[in-house]
Protein backbone atom coordinates (compact mmCIF):
# COMPACT_ATOMS: atom_id res chain seq x y z
CA UNK A 1 0.00 0.00 0.00
CA UNK A 2 1.27 3.49 -0.79
CA UNK A 3 2.31 5.69 2.10
CA UNK A 4 0.56 9.03 2.37
CA UNK A 5 3.10 11.42 3.89
CA UNK A 6 0.54 14.20 4.16
CA UNK A 7 -1.48 12.05 6.58
CA UNK A 8 1.49 11.44 8.77
CA UNK A 9 2.03 15.08 9.55
CA UNK A 10 -1.52 16.38 9.63
CA UNK A 11 -2.23 16.11 13.34
CA UNK A 12 -0.54 19.05 15.08
CA UNK A 13 2.61 18.27 13.20
CA UNK A 14 3.30 15.28 15.41
CA UNK A 15 6.01 12.84 14.56
CA UNK A 16 4.97 9.74 12.71
CA UNK A 17 6.11 7.57 15.59
CA UNK A 18 3.85 9.18 18.21
CA UNK A 19 0.94 9.12 15.84
CA UNK A 20 1.42 5.46 15.06
CA UNK A 21 1.31 4.72 18.77
CA UNK A 22 -1.92 6.66 19.14
CA UNK A 23 -3.60 4.88 16.28
CA UNK A 24 -2.56 1.51 17.58
CA UNK A 25 -3.82 2.43 21.04
CA UNK A 26 -7.34 3.22 19.86
CA UNK A 27 -7.41 0.13 17.66
CA UNK A 28 -6.51 -1.92 20.73
CA UNK A 29 -9.05 -0.07 22.86
CA UNK A 30 -11.81 -1.02 20.47
CA UNK A 31 -10.55 -4.60 20.23
CA UNK A 32 -10.27 -4.91 23.99
CA UNK A 33 -13.81 -3.72 24.53
CA UNK A 34 -15.24 -6.05 21.90
CA UNK A 35 -13.47 -8.99 23.52
CA UNK A 36 -14.71 -7.94 26.96
CA UNK A 37 -18.36 -7.72 25.95
CA UNK A 38 -18.36 -11.19 24.46
CA UNK A 39 -17.16 -10.92 20.85
CA UNK A 40 -15.42 -13.79 19.08
CA UNK A 41 -11.66 -13.70 18.70
CA UNK A 42 -11.88 -13.65 14.92
CA UNK A 43 -14.10 -10.57 15.11
CA UNK A 44 -11.58 -8.79 17.33
CA UNK A 45 -8.67 -9.59 15.03
CA UNK A 46 -10.65 -8.52 12.00
CA UNK A 47 -11.74 -5.23 13.60
CA UNK A 48 -8.23 -4.24 14.67
CA UNK A 49 -6.90 -5.06 11.23
CA UNK A 50 -9.57 -2.95 9.57
CA UNK A 51 -9.05 0.05 11.84
CA UNK A 52 -5.29 0.04 11.26
CA UNK A 53 -5.78 -0.33 7.52
CA UNK A 54 -8.33 2.49 7.67
CA UNK A 55 -5.64 4.78 9.06
CA UNK A 56 -3.28 3.76 6.30
CA UNK A 57 -1.26 0.94 7.78
CA UNK A 58 0.55 -1.15 5.22
CA UNK A 59 0.61 -4.35 7.18
CA UNK A 60 -0.91 -5.32 10.50
CA UNK A 61 -0.30 -8.55 12.38
CA UNK A 62 -2.84 -9.29 15.09
CA UNK A 63 -2.86 -12.18 17.46
CA UNK A 64 -5.67 -12.35 19.98
CA UNK A 65 -6.71 -14.90 22.55
CA UNK A 66 -9.41 -14.45 25.16
CA UNK A 67 -7.00 -12.96 27.70
CA UNK A 68 -4.53 -11.02 25.56
CA UNK A 69 -4.06 -9.11 22.31
CA UNK A 70 -0.77 -8.53 20.50
CA UNK A 71 -0.57 -6.20 17.50
CA UNK A 72 2.27 -5.04 15.30
CA UNK A 73 1.45 -2.32 12.80
CA UNK A 74 3.60 -1.15 9.91
CA UNK A 75 2.76 2.36 8.85
CA UNK A 76 4.67 5.04 7.04
CA UNK A 77 8.04 3.35 7.24
CA UNK A 78 7.73 2.94 11.02
CA UNK A 79 6.61 -0.10 12.93
CA UNK A 80 4.99 -0.26 16.37
CA UNK A 81 3.94 -3.09 18.66
CA UNK A 82 1.61 -3.05 21.63
CA UNK A 83 0.14 -5.76 23.78
CA UNK A 84 -2.89 -5.73 25.99
CA UNK A 85 -3.90 -7.98 28.84
CA UNK A 86 -7.66 -8.57 28.97
CA UNK A 87 -9.29 -9.15 32.32
CA UNK A 88 -12.81 -10.33 32.88
CA UNK A 89 -15.74 -10.21 30.55
CA UNK A 90 -19.45 -9.70 30.70
CA UNK A 91 -21.63 -10.34 27.68
CA UNK A 92 -23.24 -7.09 26.57
CA UNK A 93 -24.59 -7.05 23.06
CA UNK A 94 -25.72 -3.43 22.94
CA UNK A 95 -22.15 -2.38 23.68
CA UNK A 96 -20.81 -4.76 21.09
CA UNK A 97 -23.12 -3.27 18.51
CA UNK A 98 -22.07 0.26 19.40
CA UNK A 99 -18.43 -0.76 19.06
CA UNK A 100 -19.14 -2.41 15.75
CA UNK A 101 -20.78 0.76 14.46
CA UNK A 102 -17.88 2.84 15.75
CA UNK A 103 -15.28 0.69 14.01
CA UNK A 104 -17.21 0.91 10.75
CA UNK A 105 -17.24 4.69 11.10
CA UNK A 106 -13.54 4.79 11.86
CA UNK A 107 -12.85 2.91 8.65
CA UNK A 108 -15.03 5.09 6.48
CA UNK A 109 -14.54 8.57 7.99
CA UNK A 110 -11.15 8.28 9.71
CA UNK A 111 -11.90 10.68 12.60
CA UNK A 112 -8.89 11.84 14.64
CA UNK A 113 -7.82 9.79 17.62
CA UNK A 114 -9.18 12.17 20.28
CA UNK A 115 -12.71 11.94 18.89
CA UNK A 116 -12.55 8.17 18.87
CA UNK A 117 -11.24 8.08 22.41
CA UNK A 118 -14.14 10.23 23.60
CA UNK A 119 -16.71 8.04 21.88
CA UNK A 120 -15.12 4.94 23.36
CA UNK A 121 -15.45 6.46 26.80
CA UNK A 122 -19.14 7.13 26.19
CA UNK A 123 -19.69 3.57 25.02
CA UNK A 124 -17.89 1.98 27.96
CA UNK A 125 -19.60 4.10 30.60
CA UNK A 126 -23.00 4.95 29.18
CA UNK A 127 -26.05 2.80 28.71
CA UNK A 128 -25.87 1.07 32.08
CA UNK A 129 -28.99 -0.96 32.48
CA UNK A 130 -31.35 0.02 35.28
CA UNK A 131 -32.48 -2.50 37.89
CA UNK A 132 -35.83 -3.20 36.32
CA UNK A 133 -34.90 -4.25 32.75
CA UNK A 134 -31.97 -6.25 34.10
CA UNK A 135 -34.09 -8.02 36.66
CA UNK A 136 -36.89 -8.79 34.23
CA UNK A 137 -34.37 -10.58 32.01
CA UNK A 138 -33.43 -12.87 34.88
CA UNK A 139 -37.06 -13.40 35.85
CA UNK A 140 -38.19 -14.24 32.33
CA UNK A 141 -35.19 -16.46 31.67
CA UNK A 142 -35.45 -18.58 34.81
CA UNK A 143 -39.25 -18.68 35.02
CA UNK A 144 -39.96 -19.60 31.45
CA UNK A 145 -37.27 -22.26 31.25
CA UNK A 146 -38.55 -23.92 34.42
CA UNK A 147 -41.91 -24.25 32.66
CA UNK A 148 -40.25 -25.04 29.33
CA UNK A 149 -38.54 -28.12 30.77
CA UNK A 150 -41.85 -29.44 32.06
CA UNK A 151 -42.49 -27.60 35.30
CA UNK A 152 -45.81 -26.16 36.44
CA UNK A 153 -46.51 -22.46 36.71
CA UNK A 154 -45.81 -22.65 40.43
CA UNK A 155 -42.36 -24.09 39.70
CA UNK A 156 -41.80 -21.21 37.31
CA UNK A 157 -42.62 -18.68 40.00
CA UNK A 158 -40.27 -20.38 42.47
CA UNK A 159 -37.51 -20.35 39.83
CA UNK A 160 -38.17 -16.64 39.38
CA UNK A 161 -37.73 -16.05 43.10
CA UNK A 162 -34.37 -17.85 42.98
CA UNK A 163 -33.62 -15.81 39.85
CA UNK A 164 -33.99 -12.61 41.90
CA UNK A 165 -31.33 -13.95 44.26
CA UNK A 166 -28.98 -14.68 41.33
CA UNK A 167 -29.63 -11.22 39.92
CA UNK A 168 -28.56 -9.47 43.10
CA UNK A 169 -25.56 -11.77 43.43
CA UNK A 170 -24.51 -10.87 39.88
CA UNK A 171 -24.98 -7.20 40.56
CA UNK A 172 -23.38 -6.85 43.96
CA UNK A 173 -21.13 -9.80 44.74
CA UNK A 174 -19.68 -10.76 41.36
CA UNK A 175 -17.37 -7.75 41.03
CA UNK A 176 -15.75 -8.17 44.42
CA UNK A 177 -15.37 -11.95 44.12
CA UNK A 178 -12.00 -12.94 42.67
CA UNK A 179 -12.45 -16.51 41.53
CA UNK A 180 -15.10 -16.92 38.86
CA UNK A 181 -15.35 -20.63 39.50
CA UNK A 182 -15.95 -20.23 43.21
CA UNK A 183 -18.47 -17.52 42.43
CA UNK A 184 -20.40 -19.82 40.07
CA UNK A 185 -20.35 -22.50 42.74
CA UNK A 186 -21.57 -20.14 45.46
CA UNK A 187 -24.32 -18.80 43.23
CA UNK A 188 -25.63 -22.22 42.27
CA UNK A 189 -25.34 -23.44 45.86
CA UNK A 190 -27.45 -20.55 47.14
CA UNK A 191 -29.98 -20.99 44.35
CA UNK A 192 -30.14 -24.71 45.12
CA UNK A 193 -30.69 -24.09 48.85
CA UNK A 194 -33.34 -21.54 47.99
CA UNK A 195 -35.14 -24.03 45.74
CA UNK A 196 -34.98 -26.74 48.40
CA UNK A 197 -36.45 -24.36 50.98
CA UNK A 198 -39.33 -23.60 48.62
CA UNK A 199 -39.79 -27.32 48.17
CA UNK A 200 -39.91 -27.91 51.93
CA UNK A 201 -42.46 -25.12 52.29
CA UNK A 202 -44.55 -26.85 49.65
CA UNK A 203 -44.45 -23.92 47.25
CA UNK A 204 -43.30 -25.86 44.20
CA UNK A 205 -44.42 -29.14 42.71
CA UNK A 206 -41.16 -30.39 41.20
CA UNK A 207 -37.97 -29.01 42.69
CA UNK A 208 -35.89 -30.41 39.78
CA UNK A 209 -37.60 -28.04 37.36
CA UNK A 210 -37.00 -25.05 39.61
CA UNK A 211 -33.29 -25.83 39.69
CA UNK A 212 -33.15 -26.40 35.92
CA UNK A 213 -34.69 -22.97 35.37
CA UNK A 214 -31.95 -21.40 37.46
CA UNK A 215 -29.21 -23.53 35.89
CA UNK A 216 -30.12 -22.02 32.54
CA UNK A 217 -29.20 -18.59 33.92
CA UNK A 218 -25.81 -19.75 35.12
CA UNK A 219 -24.82 -22.25 32.43
CA UNK A 220 -21.95 -21.09 30.19
CA UNK A 221 -23.78 -22.09 27.01
CA UNK A 222 -22.56 -19.07 25.09
CA UNK A 223 -18.96 -19.58 26.20
CA UNK A 224 -19.17 -23.22 25.14
CA UNK A 225 -20.63 -22.37 21.76
CA UNK A 226 -18.02 -19.67 21.18
CA UNK A 227 -15.31 -22.08 22.27
CA UNK A 228 -16.30 -24.74 19.76
CA UNK A 229 -16.68 -22.13 17.07
CA UNK A 230 -13.18 -20.78 17.73
CA UNK A 231 -11.81 -24.30 17.67
CA UNK A 232 -13.37 -25.15 14.34
CA UNK A 233 -12.34 -21.85 12.80
CA UNK A 234 -8.70 -22.57 13.56
CA UNK A 235 -8.25 -20.32 16.61
CA UNK A 236 -7.12 -23.37 18.53
CA UNK A 237 -5.61 -21.71 21.59
CA UNK A 238 -8.57 -19.41 22.26
CA UNK A 239 -10.91 -22.31 21.61
CA UNK A 240 -9.16 -24.55 24.11
CA UNK A 241 -8.98 -21.77 26.70
CA UNK A 242 -12.65 -21.00 26.37
CA UNK A 243 -13.62 -24.68 26.27
CA UNK A 244 -11.73 -25.44 29.47
CA UNK A 245 -13.19 -22.35 31.13
CA UNK A 246 -16.73 -23.31 30.11
CA UNK A 247 -16.36 -26.94 31.20
CA UNK A 248 -14.91 -25.93 34.56
CA UNK A 249 -17.72 -23.47 35.04
CA UNK A 250 -20.32 -26.11 34.21
CA UNK A 251 -18.62 -28.43 36.70
CA UNK A 252 -18.61 -25.70 39.36
CA UNK A 253 -22.32 -25.08 38.83
CA UNK A 254 -23.05 -28.79 39.08
CA UNK A 255 -20.97 -28.96 42.28
CA UNK A 256 -22.86 -26.06 43.81
CA UNK A 257 -26.25 -27.63 43.16
CA UNK A 258 -24.96 -31.06 44.20
CA UNK A 259 -23.78 -29.60 47.51
CA UNK A 260 -27.21 -28.10 48.10
CA UNK A 261 -28.89 -31.43 47.33
CA UNK A 262 -26.50 -33.28 49.66
CA UNK A 263 -27.28 -30.86 52.44
CA UNK A 264 -30.98 -31.20 51.69
CA UNK A 265 -30.56 -34.97 52.07
CA UNK A 266 -28.72 -34.59 55.39
CA UNK A 267 -31.33 -32.32 56.92
CA UNK A 268 -34.31 -34.20 55.52
CA UNK B 1 -49.79 -33.35 23.33
CA UNK B 2 -50.59 -30.42 21.09
CA UNK B 3 -51.14 -28.14 24.06
CA UNK B 4 -47.82 -29.25 25.53
CA UNK B 5 -45.99 -28.30 22.37
CA UNK B 6 -47.66 -24.91 22.19
CA UNK B 7 -46.73 -24.21 25.79
CA UNK B 8 -43.13 -25.18 25.06
CA UNK B 9 -42.96 -22.88 22.04
CA UNK B 10 -44.48 -20.04 24.04
CA UNK B 11 -42.06 -20.48 26.93
CA UNK B 12 -39.16 -20.79 24.47
CA UNK B 13 -40.18 -17.37 23.11
CA UNK B 14 -40.34 -15.89 26.59
CA UNK B 15 -37.07 -17.54 27.59
CA UNK B 16 -35.28 -16.18 24.53
CA UNK B 17 -36.74 -12.76 25.27
CA UNK B 18 -35.43 -13.04 28.82
CA UNK B 19 -31.97 -13.99 27.61
CA UNK B 20 -32.05 -11.16 25.12
CA UNK B 21 -32.55 -8.78 28.02
CA UNK B 22 -29.99 -10.72 30.04
CA UNK B 23 -27.39 -10.00 27.35
CA UNK B 24 -28.48 -6.38 26.85
CA UNK B 25 -29.85 -6.65 23.32
CA UNK B 26 -31.22 -3.35 22.10
CA UNK B 27 -34.92 -2.93 22.82
CA UNK B 28 -36.19 -2.79 19.25
CA UNK B 29 -34.49 -6.10 18.48
CA UNK B 30 -35.99 -7.95 21.43
CA UNK B 31 -39.13 -9.12 19.55
CA UNK B 32 -36.85 -10.72 16.95
CA UNK B 33 -34.94 -12.49 19.72
CA UNK B 34 -38.18 -13.88 21.13
CA UNK B 35 -39.43 -14.92 17.70
CA UNK B 36 -36.19 -16.67 16.82
CA UNK B 37 -36.26 -18.76 20.01
CA UNK B 38 -39.85 -19.83 19.35
CA UNK B 39 -39.19 -20.66 15.69
CA UNK B 40 -36.09 -22.69 16.55
CA UNK B 41 -37.97 -24.73 19.11
CA UNK B 42 -40.94 -25.12 16.78
CA UNK B 43 -38.64 -26.57 14.13
CA UNK B 44 -37.05 -28.82 16.74
CA UNK B 45 -40.45 -30.21 17.70
CA UNK B 46 -41.47 -30.57 14.06
CA UNK B 47 -38.33 -32.54 13.21
CA UNK B 48 -38.91 -34.62 16.32
CA UNK B 49 -42.08 -35.95 14.70
CA UNK B 50 -40.07 -37.70 12.00
CA UNK B 51 -37.00 -38.96 13.80
CA UNK B 52 -35.84 -39.56 17.35
CA UNK B 53 -32.17 -38.96 16.58
CA UNK B 54 -31.34 -36.27 19.14
CA UNK B 55 -28.16 -35.26 17.35
CA UNK B 56 -29.81 -34.80 13.99
CA UNK B 57 -32.79 -32.87 15.34
CA UNK B 58 -30.58 -30.48 17.30
CA UNK B 59 -28.31 -30.08 14.31
CA UNK B 60 -31.15 -29.06 12.02
CA UNK B 61 -32.61 -26.68 14.60
CA UNK B 62 -29.32 -24.92 15.30
CA UNK B 63 -28.53 -24.73 11.59
CA UNK B 64 -31.85 -23.00 11.10
CA UNK B 65 -31.17 -20.70 14.07
CA UNK B 66 -27.86 -19.62 12.54
CA UNK B 67 -29.47 -19.00 9.15
CA UNK B 68 -32.29 -16.99 10.66
CA UNK B 69 -29.83 -14.95 12.72
CA UNK B 70 -27.69 -14.20 9.69
CA UNK B 71 -30.76 -13.04 7.79
CA UNK B 72 -31.83 -10.77 10.66
CA UNK B 73 -28.28 -9.46 10.97
CA UNK B 74 -28.50 -8.36 7.35
CA UNK B 75 -31.85 -6.68 7.92
CA UNK B 76 -30.66 -4.79 10.99
CA UNK B 77 -27.02 -4.35 9.91
CA UNK B 78 -25.80 -5.77 13.21
CA UNK B 79 -23.39 -8.56 14.16
CA UNK B 80 -25.05 -11.95 13.71
CA UNK B 81 -23.92 -13.27 17.11
CA UNK B 82 -26.52 -11.07 18.79
CA UNK B 83 -29.34 -12.97 17.15
CA UNK B 84 -27.64 -16.36 17.13
CA UNK B 85 -27.30 -16.56 20.89
CA UNK B 86 -30.93 -15.82 21.70
CA UNK B 87 -32.10 -18.15 18.92
CA UNK B 88 -30.22 -21.20 20.23
CA UNK B 89 -30.95 -20.67 23.93
CA UNK B 90 -33.85 -23.17 23.98
CA UNK B 91 -31.49 -25.85 22.62
CA UNK B 92 -28.94 -25.44 25.44
CA UNK B 93 -28.98 -28.74 27.38
CA UNK B 94 -29.64 -27.32 30.86
CA UNK B 95 -32.14 -30.04 31.73
CA UNK B 96 -29.93 -33.00 30.91
CA UNK B 97 -26.94 -31.36 32.60
CA UNK B 98 -29.01 -31.13 35.77
CA UNK B 99 -30.15 -34.76 35.56
CA UNK B 100 -26.54 -35.88 34.97
CA UNK B 101 -25.47 -34.03 38.09
CA UNK B 102 -28.39 -35.39 40.08
CA UNK B 103 -27.56 -38.93 38.96
CA UNK B 104 -23.93 -38.44 40.05
CA UNK B 105 -25.04 -37.23 43.48
CA UNK B 106 -27.40 -40.17 43.89
CA UNK B 107 -24.87 -42.71 42.52
CA UNK B 108 -27.01 -43.97 39.65
CA UNK B 109 -24.20 -44.92 37.26
CA UNK B 110 -26.40 -45.97 34.34
CA UNK B 111 -28.24 -42.65 34.44
CA UNK B 112 -24.98 -40.72 34.66
CA UNK B 113 -23.86 -42.24 31.37
CA UNK B 114 -27.29 -41.87 29.77
CA UNK B 115 -27.77 -38.18 30.62
CA UNK B 116 -24.10 -37.33 30.26
CA UNK B 117 -24.06 -38.63 26.70
CA UNK B 118 -27.30 -36.77 25.94
CA UNK B 119 -25.81 -33.52 27.25
CA UNK B 120 -22.64 -33.94 25.20
CA UNK B 121 -24.55 -34.90 22.05
CA UNK B 122 -26.89 -31.94 22.34
CA UNK B 123 -24.11 -29.43 22.98
CA UNK B 124 -22.04 -30.90 20.15
CA UNK B 125 -24.94 -30.84 17.69
CA UNK B 126 -25.73 -27.26 18.66
CA UNK B 127 -22.21 -26.05 18.00
CA UNK B 128 -21.84 -28.16 14.88
CA UNK B 129 -25.07 -26.82 13.39
CA UNK B 130 -23.94 -23.23 13.88
CA UNK B 131 -20.53 -24.00 12.40
CA UNK B 132 -21.95 -25.82 9.43
CA UNK B 133 -24.03 -22.80 8.53
CA UNK B 134 -21.19 -20.33 9.07
CA UNK B 135 -18.89 -22.46 6.95
CA UNK B 136 -21.33 -22.80 4.07
CA UNK B 137 -22.34 -19.14 4.27
CA UNK B 138 -18.78 -17.84 4.10
CA UNK B 139 -18.02 -20.21 1.25
CA UNK B 140 -21.02 -18.98 -0.75
CA UNK B 141 -20.11 -15.34 -0.06
CA UNK B 142 -16.58 -15.88 -1.35
CA UNK B 143 -17.87 -17.78 -4.36
CA UNK B 144 -20.14 -14.90 -5.25
CA UNK B 145 -17.34 -12.37 -4.98
CA UNK B 146 -15.10 -14.27 -7.39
Amino acid sequence: MEIRTADLQNMDGEGAEAQNEKILTIALDVGEQILMCGGEVSRVEDTIQRICAGYGAGRTDVFAITSSIVVTMHRGGGCVTQTRRINGSETDFSRMEALNALSRRICSERPDTETVQQELKIISVGNRQGVFPGLSGYLLGSGSFAVFFGGSVRDGICAMLCGILIFFMDRRVRRIWDSRLLYAMLCSFLAGVCALIFDRMGLCRDVDKVMIGDIMLLIPGIALTNALRDLFMGDTISGLLRLLEALLQAAAIACGFALAIYLGGVFA
Amino acid sequence: MMWDHLLQILTACLGSLGFGMFFHIERKKLPIAALSGGLTWGLYLFCGLFTDQIFLVNLIASFFAAAFAEFMAHLFKAPATIFTISAVVPLVPGGTLYYTMRAIVERREADVVHYGVLTGLTAGALAFGLLLFTGIYHFVCRLRKE
